[in-house]
């Protein structure tokens, strides 16, 4: 323990206590997990109906259940909204997911292109693994300075 | 001008929970006691202080048969640690920089 009058050594207790966290916090399964989730969700409408609504069902349910275990097995709770330097990462996903998706379910149900949805997923898959590699990233990277 | 130090958050074990707590939206009791290597009875005491404080909030839920407590910072106790490191780090820069 440093001396509790000792600024510096404060800062580096803080600091040091900080990146312990980062460290102990890896979980490398995550964003290839959350990926494969994301972009089965949105190719599960190229199939016919009511395949379509229940593969999305179970991606939507294997998304919240991996977030779920990663923080039964972690002992964290992190939102993806959470202020701070990962909210750029967060917004620009959200905002590249909803044009890839949203624009094949749209061509999927206004034109009938069956096979948008299933190009949009495989499209997702490393977009969405990326994106969430890169968030958790710098929210550990966060943890390492003040 | 000087900013304060804050004497809830000054001891080291508390300084330890906050910069934990800071970094996420909610950290388990056991969590925080593995990563700081305290007993069990020394967190419940400087949780239980911060709490006091009105800094810190305790949820309890339950995961099958196992109670896990949940720790987080209330946004008075988010303010207070951010205020609390900056004026750490003012006292590290030196008498120059705390009369900006």
């Amino acid at each position: 323990m440093p001396d509790p009058f000792d600024p510096a050594a404060a800062l580096d207790l803080t600091l040091r206590t900080r990146a312990n966290l980062a460290d102990h916090s890896v979980a490398r399964w995550y964003a290839p997990l959350y990926g494969l989730n994301c972009g089965i969700a949105i190719a599960a409408h190229s199939l016919a109906q009511p395949w379509a609504t229940t593969v999305t069902i179970v991606a939507v349910l294997a998304l919240v259940t991996q977030y779920r275990y990663w923080t039964d097995t972690s002992g964290l709770q992190v939102s993806a909204t959470r202020a701070g330097s990962t909210l750029p990462t967060t917004l620009v996903y959200l905002a590249v997911f909803f044009v890839i998706g949203g624009g094949a379910l749209a061509l999927r149900y206004d034109r009938d292109i069956i096979w948008a949805p299933l190009v949009a997923g495989v499209v997702l898959v490393p977009v969405a693994a990326y994106a969430s590699a890169r968030w958790d990233r710098i929210w550990r990277d966060e943890m390492r300075r003040l | 001008m000087i900013v304060p130090l804050d004497p809830i958050i000054h001891a080291p074990v508390r300084l330890q929970i906050c910069a934990i707590l800071s970094a996420t939206d909610e950290a388990e009791f056991a969590r925080i006691r593995a990563e700081i290597d305290v007993s069990e009875s020394v967190l419940s005491k400087h949780a239980r202080q911060l709490e006091e404080a009105g800094y810190l909030a305790i949820r309890k839920a339950v995961l099958g048969t196992r109670q896990r407590t949940w720790l987080s910072l209330t946004a008075a106790g988010r303010r207070a640690f951010a205020t609390h490191v900056k004026a750490l780090l003012a006292l590290v820069a030196g008498p120059a920089t705390r009369e900006e």
